[in-house]
C-alpha cells in the first residue's frame, strides 16, 4: 500500500495520470457506444464544450493555486452573458457584445478580488455572498425570459476560429505567467506555505489581486465562448462552477493549490469531464445518475490527491 | 456595574435587533405603501412559519460552521430527508408528531453517515460538501423525480398550525441550548472551535465530536425541511448543486446570530437574528419588491457588515495610534 502511495506522489505519475484517465474514458465509451462517440459531430461537440470549461479552469487555477476557492464562477458567467446579450439587443453589434461580455466577466471576478484583498474578507465568504448577488442581478435583469441571439450570427461565430484563437492565446499567456515568471512562482509558494511566503517578503494582497486579474481575463473569455456556443441568454447559471472543480482534479492539479499546481491541467481535465458526461448520456445513463457519478469521482480524486490530516480540516485552512 | 444591571443591558441589547428591524420596516412600509409589516393573523402566521424553517436551518449550520466546517450538503440532505423519509412516513400512516420524529431520526442517521464518511476522508469540508451535494441530489431525484406533495395528506394542516410551530420552536430552543451549553458535547464543541490541536491534546475526541455535529445538523435540517414543505405544499428535487442556495441564503442570518450571541449564547443569538431577518424580509416583501431585489438589498447589507466587521480592528488601531501620538506630543512638551 505504501508503495502505491509512493508511486502516486512521483512527478511522472502525476503528469501521466490525467492523460491515462482521458484515454481510458475514450476507450471505455468508444467500446460501449460502438464507436459512435468518435463521430465528427460528437467530437466537435466535445471540443466545443470542453473549450469553455478549459478556459474557465485555466483561469480559476490562478485562484486555486493560492489556496483559495471561488464558487461564484457560474454566476459570473451568467451575468456576463446577460449583460452581453442585452448589449446585442440594443446595438446589434457582435464585436461589442463579445467585448462587453468579456469585460463584464473580468470586472465581476475582480470585484471579488478587491473585496478579498483590499477589504480583507475571506475569499471563500466573498465567493459565496457574491454568487447570490450576481444571481439576483441576472434574475432581475432577465427575469424568466430566454433571449435568443439570431441563428446566422451564432452560426458565423461558431464556424469562425475566434474561440480557438482566444483559447490558445490565453493558454500560452497563462502558461508563461504561471510557469516561467516570478509571479507564478510566488503564487505557488503562497498556496504551498503562506507563512513561509510572508516571511520571505511576498505581498499576499498584491499577489491575490494579480491572480484575480489573470483569472478575470479567462472567465470573461469563457463567458464570451459560452454565449457563442449556446446562442441563448437566460438567468439560469451554467454548471461551469462545478465542472471547473471537477476538471481541475481530473487534470491532476490539487484543488488546494501549492507548488505542484499547473495551469494547463484544466485542458485535459475539461476534456475528461466532457467525455465522461457525454459518454454516460450516450450509453443511456440518466442525468441524475451522471451527476451522482461526477460527485463520487470528485470526492474520490480529491481524497486521493490530498494529504491526510491528523485533525479535522478547520477554518484556519481557509 | 452590578450583575443584574449587566444582565438587563445584555437582554435589552439582544432584543434591540428585532425591535429596530421592525421599527425601520414599519416606518418605511407606512410611508411607502400605507400598511404595517404585520397587518393581520395571516402575516403573523407566515412570519412564524418562515421563522421556524430558517431557525432550524441556521442551527444546523451552527453545528459545524463555527468549527470551520462549511457543509454545503445541508440543502441536499434536506431534500433527501423530505422526499425519502416523508414518503415512508406517509405509507406508515404516521400523524404530524410521528412524521416529524421519523424525519428527525432519518436526518440524524443520514447526518451520522455523512459525518462518518467525512471523518474518514478528512478533505476540505466545503469541497466534501459540494461533492456530497451532487450525490445526495442524485439520490433525491432518483428516489422520486416528481418530488413529494403534502397536499391532502393527513396531519399536514396540524404541522402548519401556530401551536405546533411554537411548540417545535420552543423545544428546539431548549434542547439545542441544553446540548450546546450544558453538556460535555457542548463544552468539547466549543473547545474544538477555539483550537482543535489543543482540544485534541486535552483529551477531546475530535472525530466523535465532528460526527455528532454532522448528525445533529441532519436532524435539524429534517425539521426545517418538514416545516418548509408543509408550508409550501410540495418539494421537487433539483440537480446541478441547486440546493447550495439553501445554505448560502442562511449565511447572513448565521453571521448576525454569532454577532448577537456575544451578549447571550449562540442559540439565542441565532433565534434573535432569524427573527430580525424574517421581519426585514417581510418588510421588503410588503414594499412589493421582487425576490431578486430583496436578495440584492440583503446581501449588499451583508457585504457592508462583512467589510465593517473584518476591518473594525483598523478603527481601533487608528484611534489608539492617534492617542499614542497625542501622548508622545504631551510628553515632549
Amino acid at each position: 500500500m505504501q508503495r502505491i502511495i509512493d508511486i502516486g506522489r512521483k512527478r511522472w505519475f502525476v503528469e501521466i495520470l490525467p492523460v491515462f484517465i482521458l484515454l481510458s474514458l475514450f476507450l471505455i465509451f468508444g467500446i460501449q457506444t460502438k464507436g459512435v462517440i468518435f463521430n465528427r459531430g460528437n467530437l466537435n461537440n466535445i471540443l466545443e464544450q470542453a473549450l469553455i470549461t478549459a478556459i474557465a479552469t485555466i483561469a480559476v487555477s490562478f485562484i486555486y493555486t493560492t489556496g483559495n476557492i471561488d464558487i461564484s464562477i457560474g454566476s459570473i458567467i451568467c451575468v456576463s452573458c446577460v449583460v452581453g446579450g442585452r448589449i446585442f439587443e440594443s446595438t446589434n453589434s457582435v464585436p461589442l457584445m463579445l467585448l462587453v461580455t468579456t469585460i463584464s466577466g473580468f470586472l465581476l471576478l475582480n470585484i471579488n478580488g478587491l473585496l478579498s484583498t483590499f477589504l480583507k474578507i475571506k475569499p471563500m465568504v466573498v465567493a459565496i455572498v457574491m454568487m447570490t448577488v450576481y444571481q439576483a442581478i441576472a434574475t432581475q435583469v432577465m427575469g424568466a425570459v430566454i433571449m435568443n441571439i439570431p441563428f446566422n450570427v451564432v452560426n458565423t461565430l461558431q464556424e469562425s476560429p475566434i474561440r480557438m484563437v482566444l483559447f490558445f492565446a490565453y493558454l500560452v499567456v497563462s502558461v508563461i505567467v504561471f510557469h516561467f515568471t516570478k509571479v507564478g512562482r510566488q503564487l505557488r509558494l503562497l498556496g504551498g506555505n503562506e507563512r513561509c511566503a510572508k516571511t520571505v517578503g511576498i505581498n499576499r494582497g498584491r499577489l491575490l489581486l494579480i491572480s484575480y486579474i489573470m483569472a478575470g481575463i479567462g472567465i470573461g473569455l469563457s463567458a464570451a465562448c459560452t454565449l457563442i456556443r449556446t446562442g441563448t441568454v437566460s438567468s439560469v447559471s451554467p454548471t461551469t462552477g462545478t465542472d471547473v472543480m471537477l476538471a481541475t482534479v481530473l487534470g491532476g492539479m490539487s484543488i488546494f493549490g501549492g507548488h505542484r499546481s499547473k495551469c494547463y491541467a484544466g485542458v485535459i481535465g475539461a476534456l475528461s469531464i466532457v467525455v465522461l458526461n457525454k459518454g454516460l448520456l450516450m450509453i443511456g445513463v440518466s442525468n441524475e445518475i451522471v451527476q451522482g457519478i461526477r460527485g463520487l469521482i470528485f470526492i474520490l480524486i480529491v481524497y486521493l490527491t490530498s494529504e491526510k490530516q491528523k485533525t479535522i480540516p478547520s477554518r484556519l485552512d481557509y | 456595574m452590578d450583575k443584574i444591571t449587566f444582565n438587563i443591558k445584555r437582554v435589552l441589547f439582544t432584543l434591540s435587533f428585532p425591535f429596530f428591524a421592525w421599527s425601520a420596516c414599519e416606518i418605511i412600509c407606512r410611508i411607502v405603501v400605507g400598511a404595517s409589516v404585520i397587518n393581520n393573523a395571516v402575516d403573523f402566521r407566515n412570519l412564524l412559519r418562515t421563522f421556524v424553517v430558517s431557525f432550524a436551518l441556521t442551527l444546523a449550520m451552527a453545528c459545524n460552521l463555527p468549527s470551520g466546517r462549511f457543509d454545503m450538503s445541508l440543502g441536499s440532505q434536506q431534500y433527501v430527508i423530505v422526499i425519502v423519509s416523508t414518503s415512508i412516513a406517509f405509507k406508515l400512516g404516521l400523524g404530524p408528531i410521528g412524521l416529524i420524529i421519523w424525519n428527525i431520526l432519518f436526518g440524524l442517521a443520514l447526518g451520522l453517515l455523512i459525518g462518518g464518511i467525512f471523518s474518514r476522508l478528512r478533505i476540505l469540508p466545503m469541497v466534501y460538501g459540494l461533492g456530497m451535494a451532487l450525490i445526495l441530489e442524485c439520490v433525491a431525484f432518483a428516489a422520486n423525480a416528481n418530488g413529494i406533495s403534502f397536499f391532502g395528506k393527513p396531519g399536514v394542516s396540524a404541522i402548519n398550525s401556530l401551536p405546533f410551530i411554537l411548540g417545535a420552536t420552543i423545544i428546539m430552543l431548549l434542547v439545542i441550548t441544553y446540548l450546546f451549553n450544558f453538556t460535555k458535547f457542548g463544552y468539547s464543541k466549543r473547545a474544538i472551535e477555539g483550537n482543535q490541536v489543543i482540544a485534541r491534546d486535552a483529551g477531546i475526541n475530535i472525530l466523535t465530536n465532528c460526527i455528532i455535529c454532522y448528525s445533529l445538523a441532519g436532524g435539524l435540517v429534517a425539521i426545517a425541511g418538514t416545516f418548509e414543505t408543509a408550508y409550501k405544499g410540495s418539494l421537487i428535487p433539483v440537480l446541478n448543486n441547486g440546493t447550495v442556495s439553501v445554505i448560502t441564503s442562511g449565511l447572513l442570518t448565521f453571521m448576525l446570530g454569532m454577532f448577537i450571541s456575544r451578549w447571550s449564547n449562540s442559540v439565542v443569538g441565532i433565534a434573535i437574528s432569524t427573527l430580525t431577518m424574517k421581519i426585514l424580509i417581510m418588510g421588503l416583501s410588503k414594499l412589493m419588491l421582487s425576490i431578486s431585489i430583496q436578495n440584492l438589498i440583503l446581501y449588499i447589507i451583508f457585504v457592508i457588515y462583512l467589510i465593517i466587521s473584518t476591518n473594525s480592528y483598523w478603527f481601533e488601531y487608528s484611534k489608539n495610534k492617534k492617542l499614542r501620538i497625542q501622548q508622545a506630543h504631551e510628553m515632549r512638551h
